[in-house]
């Protein structure tokens, strides 16, 4: 059977602790769904939430489930990769950057045989008001839908990113805010030739469509062949109920919305709380007309709470994959990458290097900004300081950074690449720094203490500290 | 970074932000996120639209 996002639900609720199914109905459009998700994140713990009877946005039950906080746990990103979850820290990364150089064709099946094609809703029956649609935030201008869309360039390839689509109180018009690059540039195209431009919305399949969605290739690349990849499997695809066999859509999916964007139409859309965990700005975005929605029966609908735990692994394994691609033929002997959750995953970049050598850290950090742009921080340490954790990351920079001369701040030379990332460019202000925190080696200076390796094995907790005392 | 502005809703007075570029001088009517409310930003309660010396933030040694 092809991976799908119900298979994977069913893998976390035979292991259990994984997942939490809520019966209790919810009402996503009034913040029912993250005021669970906050209390659930300040409490610590960060299971996969599923919300089995949310209402719609007219309140009435919905026939739909939500699904929440899938990527809140990088053992659990692990999972969906196929890659051990007792290793999910820069393991995980390193298998992501070896997917990101592989792809596999998709595979074409009919409609009659795709599982997103069971039910098709057109015309007046194509009702976003019957979805359930997640408000998230206070300032949040309204319900909004937070997972991926495909376009299709008119030079032939599909591009999948994440995206926003606003519900407009309007039963078939909606606003799409779109950040990335190669879906403006689709827009753009369509523009130009006065044409509407095919956009879908994946409201839910495998958790490795929408995590791979996020690989950095080559512009031009065509992302449904990269996404076969991280599913190890070819992706599975229908040609679409609007446009046939002109656009085709993942036949796995759980549910999909068809739209068109008109061209020229710009109307206003946000705020949203982003993954920064910055409001973006009300601005002027495309409409997004709805002309079809299909789902499998019993669909589950994808939600992502922006700004926490769930956004945080997306954007940082993709990214630490990414620079593990970039630095590596530079820096043999670079060790491990983390771009940890206080910076959201997304701002700053502790990067591990044995053997640095006098000037390396700041051309790594160089390198880091103009491949990532949306980066603000880079902190370069030994290979003997877990990235992973961030309390030795800070020991390591309180303690052997030389503030007078290790410290390199960029001004606003980097500013235009943030540009195309208006979402995130409240947090690219006053400049980027490269901190070099790596241990003195051109004059005599301390040893960090250790207790000795030998000694810790020889000495096993276990036989010492009853079990009860472990944490 | 973009550069933003604060509006006070002329209704119910909540304050949300908007990009200064898209929506301060073009004519455009804002939406209230908390009432729904449009009004154009002169017609705002009140507007904070303060911006820092472009030239005293990017300054670095790189």
């Amino acid at each position: 059977m092809a991976k799908n996002l119900r298979g994977f639900v069913d893998q976390l609720r035979m292991r259990g602790g994984d997942l939490i199914e809520i019966d209790k109905p919810v009402q996503p459009h009034e913040f029912g769904i993250t005021a669970i998700l906050k209390q659930l994140e300040d409490s610590g713990r960060t299971p996969a939430v599923l919300f089995k009877h949310p209402t719609d946005l007219e309140g009435r039950p919905s026939e739909f489930s939500i699904l929440a906080n899938i990527h809140a746990s990088r053992a659990r990103c692990a999972r969906m990769f196929d890659v051990d979850p007792a290793t999910p820290n820069y393991e995980l990364s390193l298998a992501y950057a070896r997917m990101m150089k592989e792809t596999i064709a998709p595979q074409v099946i009919a409609p009659s045989e795709a599982p997103v094609r069971e039910v098709v809703w057109q015309g007046s029956e194509a009702d976003v008001r019957r979805l359930p649609i997640a408000k998230h935030f206070e300032m949040d201008l309204g319900p909004t839908l937070t997972m991926t869309h495909v376009m299709r360039s008119l030079r032939g390839f599909y591009d999948i990113s994440f995206a926003k689509t606003f519900y407009k109180w309007d039963p078939q018009r909606m606003v799409v805010s779109i950040q990335t690059r190669d879906l403006n540039r689709m827009v753009k195209e369509y523009e130009e030739r006065g044409e509407p431009a095919p956009i879908i919305n994946v409201l839910g399949h495998h958790p490795a469509f929408h995590l791979g969605s996020l690989a950095h290739n080559k512009p031009g690349s065509d992302d449904y062949e990269m996404v076969g990849s991280f599913l190890r499997e070819p992706l599975r695809l229908t040609p679409s109920v609007t446009w046939g066999d002109r656009f085709m859509v993942p036949a796995d999916a759980e549910l999909i919305i068809e739209g068109e964007i008109p061209p020229g139409r710009r109307e206003i859309c946000d705020p949203f709380g982003e993954v920064p965990r910055l409001y973006q700005a009300q601005c002027l975005r495309p409409v997004f007309q709805v002309k079809a929605i299909t789902f499998r029966r019993g669909a589950i609908l994808q939600d992502i709470f922006a700004g926490f735990r769930d956004s945080f692994p997306l954007n940082a394994i993709s990214t630490e994959a990414s620079l593990e691609n970039l630095l590596r033929p530079h820096f043999p002997h670079l060790h491990a990458i983390h771009l940890p959750d206080s910076g959201s995953g997304l701002l700053a970049a502790y990067i591990a290097v044995k053997d640095i050598q006098p000037g390396q850290a700041e051309e790594i950090g160089r390198m880091a900004f103009i491949d990532t742009p949306v980066l603000h921080t880079v902190v370069v340490v030994d290979a003997d300081i877990d990235v992973f954790n961030e309390t030795e990351v800070l020991w390591a920079l309180h303690t052997y950074a030389n503030l007078a001369r290790g410290v390199q701040i960029y001004g606003g030379k980097f500013a235009p690449h943030v540009a195309y990332n208006p979402s995130f460019a409240p947090t690219n202000w006053g400049g980027k720094v490269v901190i070099d925190a790596t241990r003195p080696s051109d004059f005599a200076f301390g040893l960090r203490s250790q207790v000795p390796k030998e000694a810790i094995e020889r000495m096993r907790l276990t036989d010492y500290v009853p079990p009860s005392n472990h944490d | 970074m973009e550069r933003i502005f604060w509006a006070e809703c002329c209704k119910c007075h909540g304050k949300f932000y908007c990009s200064y570029r898209e929506m301060r001088h073009i004519g455009v009517k804002l939406m209230c996120p908390f009432c729904r409310a449009e009004f154009l930003p002169e017609e705002a309660a009140s507007i904070d639209d303060r911006w820092i010396d472009e030239r005293a933030s990017s300054q670095g040694s790189g």
